[in-house]
């Protein structure tokens, strides 16, 4: 709730719907509405057309209806549906693109964005689906669990062992939540095709030693095996 | 194998009304051949077997198929609350009255006060409907509550009335004093409404993509595009109700009232109508 309250409805244009239909569901609307401090609307989609609309497409299970809240914001309404399908997934699959310069960095991760929204079962949860600011595990301060990611940042070259190439200005993270570890195998192998090019220099990824969960995409046997 | 009912000959004008709503899956599934033409009708006063006026195939009571105009039968697919019904032809007053749930296809032109009372499932009528559609059981302080009505020509007066919640959409026009006392829901109109459409309207969205002239207790609060109501077309066209392409272009100007009800609905037409 807070991250589509925070990432998705601040973003100007966007809406947001569920698009895993579960048994399991979470308020995320109905939350959110709140924000329109009474000026909020609901609108129902009632269950004799629900089950015709893509979003609840599932063969098993009876359809239900689907009800959405109109929350007055700056540029019109945001719309956002009362309640989001859940389930275990693999969240946090990532890799760094580290270019020349910002601009050419900054177009191959949009590159990336691209290429991995024709992928089915994932999303890139950060807004425009690329990060500045990535973390690893770990901090000087005792209450942070995660911290910057100083070896990829420009400016702490010389402070911190740095990870970035003399001539890198920089990198951008692209992070990757799928429905199974297979999807997210296959949005990394598109997203590394599509962000390589002119200008960069390197693509790497995160593995926080281990810390930061079970599976492991190593990104030069991906590469090989999705090229077979 | 379906249920297929063939009317034998049409009643010549009758005088007195025909309570077909015995036509409906809930009445008929389950039983067999013999048993649905013993399913009676009634004609005035007087219970007809359902074979004297049909000639009855098949024996999936679960979805049934109804050919011949039926246009003096009242209550067809009354209290329905599963199952599929088509009807291939006209259909009388009170079609799907106290509809539940299912599916009811009426494959010609509805009478009055289709949809009357509805809570649930989806009424599709490929012709032109009555006055009074989607109109609350007398006396009931609701109409409509919950379902869906798709229309595929035009309806007449008072359609709406009350409604509470559900969705209509009609792709020609409709009639004066549409969504009368509206409490909540959506009535999309592809076509235009006539005069007083949404008086005392509470809450819910009537969309005239052909333009209608909101009473004065509505205000005028500007042209926008609305990203909910694609939502509701893709669902149109999804269960194949085709939506006109100016409906999704439209910047769409809103009228907010009505402020002599609960003043918390509101009427679309499309920028540059009135």
């Amino acid at each position: 709730m807070r991250r589509v309250g925070q990432c998705v409805m601040t973003a100007a244009s966007t809406a947001c719907f569920d698009d895993l239909p579960s048994e399991e569901t979470v308020r995320v609307g109905s939350l959110l509405r709140f924000f329109g401090d009474g000026h909020q609307v609901s609108k129902v989609l009632d269950a004799a057309l629900a089950g015709a609309a893509p979003a609840a497409l599932d063969d098993t299970a009876p359809p239900r209806e689907r009800r959405f809240w109109r929350i007055p914001v700056m540029d019109g309404e945001f719309v956002v549906e009362d309640r989001f399908g859940v389930r275990k997934a693999v969240a946090g699959g990532n890799f760094l693109i580290l270019g020349r310069d910002p601009e050419v960095t900054l177009a191959a991760a949009e590159r990336a964005v691209q290429a991995i929204g024709k992928v089915p079962g994932v999303i890139l949860p950060f807004p425009g689906g690329i990060v500045r600011s990535g973390s690893r595990v770990g901090s000087k301060y005792k209450k942070l669990i995660a911290s910057t990611n100083s070896p990829y940042c420009p400016t702490l070259r010389r402070l911190v062992k740095t990870a970035l190439p003399d001539d890198a200005a920089g990198a951008l993270e692209i992070v990757i939540d799928g429905l199974s570890l297979e999807d997210v195998r296959r949005a990394t192998a598109a997203g590394v095709r599509a962000a390589c090019g002119d200008g960069i220099l390197r693509v790497s990824a995160g593995n926080y030693g281990g810390k930061l969960g079970k599976h492991l995409i190593h990104l030069r046997p991906l590469l090989e095996e999705s090229a077979g | 194998m379906p249920m297929h009912l063939s009317l034998k000959q049409p009643p010549a004008s009758p005088t007195v009304p025909i309570d077909a709503s015995s036509l409906c899956p809930d009445r008929l599934a389950g039983l067999g051949r013999m048993e649905v033409e013993r399913v009676p009708i009634v004609i005035g006063r007087l219970d007809v077997a359902l074979g004297e006026l049909f000639h009855v195939s098949g024996d999936d009571g679960e979805a049934i198929e109804v050919e011949g105009d039926l246009s003096s039968f009242a209550r067809i697919g009354a209290s329905m609350s599963r199952g599929r019904l088509v009807v291939r032809g006209a259909v009388g007053p009170r079609a799907a009255a106290g509809m539940r749930g299912g599916t009811f296809l009426v494959d010609g032109p509805a009478g009055d006060h289709a949809g009357e009372g509805m809570t649930g499932g989806l009424l599709r009528i490929r012709g032109d409907a009555g006055d009074h559609l989607a109109a609350p059981v007398p006396g009931a302080p609701r109409g409509m509550n919950r379902g869906a009505i798709l229309i595929d020509g035009s309806a007449g007066l008072m359609a709406a009335a009350r409604m509470r919640r559900g969705l209509i959409a009609v792709a020609g026009d409709l009639g004066e004093a549409a969504a009368c006392g509206m409490q909540a829901g959506s009535l999309f109109v592809f076509g235009s409404i006539g005069r007083g459409a949404g008086a005392l309207l509470r809450r819910g969205t009537i969309l005239a993509l052909g333009g209608t002239a909101p009473l004065p207790t509505f205000l005028p609060a500007g042209p926008l595009r609305f990203p909910f109501l694609e939502v509701f077309f893709d669902a149109l066209e999804s269960a194949g109700f085709p939506v006109p392409a100016p409906a999704r272009r439209a910047l769409y100007r809103r009228h907010v009232g009505d402020v002599s009800g609960g003043g918390a609905g509101e009427i679309f037409v499309p920028a540059g109508t009135s």
